[in-house]
């Protein structure tokens, strides 16, 4: 398993488009330290693979539903501002082989 | 060997909300590329799906009138794969617990009802819309996001013109609900059909050819039978059917190859852990079970009922907005289903498809074209006068009785006032007199006809007629 560094929290923040501050960088992994210890102690525990996997640690339901009132978007210039180039308004991207747009509904 | 086709389809229909499956981002058609989304959709870190509330209500309508079971906990689940048409790397779909189960549909073909199972119907989200150029691909995030309910088949159906029927019900269905605009050509309608063959009378599943891009109805029985005939040539030749996607090639008019099914693509599916389970209140869904509208099928007896045909029936159910208008005009009180089809259908109808108008652009109330109706029933006006007036209605809007009265277009009913003109056209016409005398028939004609002519199109030719009889038939003769 990877070992998670302060340099490898603040590359996975590059990565994901925001900045940490050095004391966020603590925070962090200070925090999962703290995760990672507890990893390796349920590694420890016998069987523990054989278990089938949780969502959520304890049965919670909810019945909030959201009301369908739309919200004024994103303005294009910004949501565009992320792409590496374009044709117009849409957002050029390599070719790929295939039409795989078809397949995502199957 | 002889060989059964099975069909199963598989259909996708957008949910007309105003907002997303699980962003309040607008839901939109046409708007400007990449306009039309909010962080969620672009994948952004920290943000959160949230179920919409009318997406849920949408579906368990559907759901309802397709009579499956309502699910009365929502769960969702991801749909690994990594393609740029969806940022976060999954498709939020419910593969294991979807919000209807086991239900059915009616197809009526050639007189024949016939029953196609529904295994599932599941909400999902839209991905992103991708166009392939020769060098390159373009992306638009509008849609992604957009909500889904997939409807799963059972593999019922053995015919192209059951394949299309299906699809055609299953249209009305989500049209009528006002859950979705059903435009096959805009994508709101997406069909996938799985299409195999086995020796007749086995109940063993052959190997299935997918076949997608099917935009009109039409297409679905082209492909289907083409899929069929394709098939059968191959089992018959000693060959095997390779599973495969093809897709229908509307210029070649045959399906075509779109890529060979190895192995089944693993997804990777897990229980969406950003949505706790929501449980449904049994009153929320008694109230979206009972406020759906009136279903096409209803309409069918209904409108039977009335005295119309079978074709006047499919004709006028073929839109919505003209149904409601034709059921709100039977309330007020039209005397004459059949007359108020005739204007709906042809006249208005005609109008403002050359005009490219829709219902709601009409200059008259429903209570106009009710008079006017009554008007024409009463034979205070004649076919070709109450034509004249609608004409004015549709350019004007003016009140019928107002237009007969401007016009001088009301019939004389008055029996004195017509036997003037009848007396008046016996006397120069003595020789048709003799011919209907002689057996001719289409002498009356001619001179009802003339009758009319005389009255400046006035006369009612009914009582016309019966005078002129009265006068010139021979004596004895009952005809």
């Amino acid at each position: 398993m990877i070992k998670v560094t302060k340099e490898v929290i603040d590359l996975c923040a590059e990565n994901l488009l925001f900045k940490l501050n050095p004391g966020q960088t603590d925070l962090i992994y200070e925090e999962f330290n703290t995760i990672m210890a507890q990893i390796d102690f349920l590694k420890g525990i016998k069987g523990v693979d054989d278990a089938e996997p949780m969502t959520f640690p304890y049965s919670e339901h909810q019945r909030f539903l959201r009301q369908d009132k739309p919200i004024k978007p994103v303005k294009a210039e910004l949501e565009l501002s992320n792409s590496h180039s374009r044709i117009g308004n849409q957002i050029k991207l390599p070719k790929v082989v295939g039409n795989k747009n078809d397949e995502m509904d199957e | 060997m002889e060989y059964e086709p099975v069909i199963g389809i598989e259909i996708h229909v957008e949910l007309k909300t105003k907002s997303k499956m699980f962003s309040s981002a607008p839901c939109t058609f046409g708007e400007a590329p990449n306009s039309q989304t909010v962080p969620f959709d672009l994948a952004m870190p920290g943000t959160m799906p949230v179920v919409n509330q009318e997406a849920v209500i949408y579906g368990i309508k559907i759901c309802s009138a397709m009579h499956m079971n309502i699910a009365r906990t929502l769960y969702f689940d991801r749909k690994n794969y990594f393609y740029p048409d969806l940022p976060k790397g999954y498709q939020i779909t419910q593969q294991f617990h979807p919000i209807g189960t086991k239900g059915y549909v009616e197809l009526v073909i050639d007189g024949k009802t016939i029953k196609v199972g529904v295994d599932n119907a599941h909400l999902e989200e839209d991905t992103a819309k991708q166009v392939h150029l020769s060098d390159v691909s373009l992306l638009n995030f509008n849609r992604c996001g957009t909500p889904l309910l997939e409807i799963v088949s059972d593999p019922d159906m053995h015919t192209g013109q059951e394949a299309m029927k299906y699809v055609e019900t299953i249209r009305e269905i989500v049209t009528y609900l006002g859950c979705s605009d059903g435009k096959m050509e805009n994508g709101s309608m997406r069909c996938d059909i799985n299409i195999s063959l086995r020796p007749k009378g086995s109940t063993t599943l052959g190997t299935k050819s997918e076949c997608k891009n099917l935009n009109t109805i039409a297409n679905i029985g082209s492909a289907v039978d083409y899929e069929i005939k394709r098939q059968t040539e191959i089992l018959e030749s000693g060959g095997s059917v390779d599973q495969e996607t093809r897709r229908w090639d509307e210029a070649l008019k045959r399906t075509v190859l779109m890529r060979k099914k190895t192995n089944a693509i693993d997804y990777k599916y897990f229980r969406e852990p950003n949505i706790v389970p929501i449980d449904l209140d049994e009153g929320f869904i008694y109230d979206a079970v009972h406020s759906m509208n009136k279903l096409p099928n209803q309409y069918r007896v209904e409108f039977r009922q009335l005295g119309l045909t079978d074709y006047q029936i499919e004709e006028l159910l073929s839109d919505r907005e003209f149904v409601l208008v034709f059921e709100d005009c039977i309330k007020l009180g039209v005397k004459s289903p059949e007359i108020l089809w005739n204007f709906l259908m042809v006249e208005i109808l005609g109008y403002l498809n050359k005009n490219e108008q829709t219902l709601q652009d009409l200059k008259f109330s429903r209570d106009a074209l009710v008079s006017l109706v009554n008007i024409v029933h009463a034979g205070k006006i004649n076919s070709r006068q109450a034509k004249e007036v609608l004409a004015i209605m549709l350019e004007e809007g003016a009140d019928p009785v107002k237009i007969i009265k401007d016009k001088g277009l009301e019939q004389v009913s008055d029996t004195g006032a017509i036997e003037n003109f009848v007396d008046e056209v016996l006397a120069c016409n003595a020789q048709s007199i003799a011919d209907y005398q002689k057996g001719k028939d289409r002498a009356l004609g001619y001179l009802v006809g003339q009758v009319l002519k005389a009255s400046h199109g006035k006369a009612n030719p009914t009582l016309a007629k019966e005078l002129i009889l009265k006068k010139i038939r021979p004596c004895g003769s009952n005809k």
